[in-house]
């Protein structure tokens, strides 16, 4: 199967970071795993493009990161879901599932 | 693991040059190419090899640079940016009341546009103090070069150097007998200086977030 566009990764990015913080927080190896195991490798997101993308929704006020001491001894950098970040989830769930309402719909009619 | 801790001391170093990166984006990095490293490791690659994969997947420091530069905040470049506007304009703006002219700009009666009260002031004729103001718009010039390259001490010293001149330029609202006498050029030109001096104060507050290179044994 063809990798999903890379408009389409930079389109999805956003809900597919906050729905897996929604799930706890995480730090950004961790997502980047997260997103190739949920996606099963079809989205390719590079860590130059992660991190960048992390520090602008937590400049918007979505997440909140804070470093902790990881297990290695080291400081690792997590994040977390904000009150405006869940809300941004619940717009961004609203109007992902209505496009994939539409062109589900779309697609069952042209194969009937 | 000496090898893993020179190598990531050295692509620390090399993305510290970028000039773009905070202290804590290089530590989330360095992070991440330990976990990547780790990974690699754990799935049989040899550490050497695992080294080199962790650097790649993390992709050049130039690139890096270019995908966190796209966050970098540009408001001090606005400041600056509207600083040489302001500055440009006033050049053809009425700046002074001075019944003397060099050449004849006819902007109404002893009205002197901002080219000229430059230089006037540059040949003596409001005094010292007129030769030194007309001396910083060099200053002033000096800021068009290159801002975006200097290091935070060269922008701080910029910016003394702008403060010390819209400080200087503004003696002239006590060396006039009326404040009606300075005109509208007058107070775009010397506000051009705050705008330039505002966004250097916040380019040097985001340069010392940056990193530096550390020296490498």
């Amino acid at each position: 199967m063809e990798p999903v566009s890379k408009e389409l990764v930079a389109a999805s990015s956003r809900p597919m970071v906050l729905s897996i913080l929604a799930g706890g927080e995480s730090y950004g190896y961790e997502i980047l795993q997260k997103v190739a195991l949920l996606s099963n490798g079809q989205l390719a997101w590079s860590e130059g493009m992660l991190y960048p993308m992390l520090h602008r929704l937590e400049q918007d006020g979505l997440i909140a990161a804070r470093w902790r001491t990881a297990q290695s001894g080291r400081r690792r950098k997590y994040y977390r879901l904000t009150g405006k970040g869940k809300r941004q989830l619940a717009q961004d769930r609203a109007s992902w599932l209505a496009v994939h309402d539409a062109l589900t719909q779309t697609w069952g009619l042209n194969h009937a | 693991m000496p090898e893993l801790d020179a190598a990531i001391r050295t692509w620390r170093n090399d993305l510290a040059r970028q000039d773009t990166l905070t202290r804590d984006d290089l530590d989330e990095l360095e992070d991440h190419f330990r976990a990547t490293y780790h990974e690699l490791v754990e799935t049989g690659i040899v550490p050497e090899q695992a080294i080199i994969l962790a650097r790649r997947a993390l992709g050049e420091p130039q690139e890096l640079a270019t995908e966190f530069q796209k966050n970098d905040d540009p408001w001090w470049r606005r400041f600056v940016r509207l600083g040489w506007v302001m500055f440009a304009v006033s050049w053809a703006l009425p700046v002074h009341t001075w019944g003397i002219t060099i050449f004849d700009i006819n902007l109404g009666e002893g009205v002197v546009p901002g080219v000229q009260a430059f230089l006037l002031a540059l040949m003596g004729e409001a005094g010292v103090i007129g030769v030194l103001s007309a001396l910083t718009n060099v200053a002033m010039l000096l800021t068009c070069w290159k801002p975006a390259a200097r290091g935070r001490r060269g922008i701080l010293r910029l910016t003394a150097l702008i403060m010390g001149a819209a400080l200087l330029n503004g003696s002239w609202l006590f060396q006039v007998d009326s404040l009606n006498e300075l005109l509208v050029g007058y107070y775009v030109w010397w506000a051009s200086f705050g705008a330039v001096a505002s966004g250097l104060v916040l380019r040097a507050r985001a340069l010392s977030q940056r990193a530096t290179p550390a020296v490498v044994q």
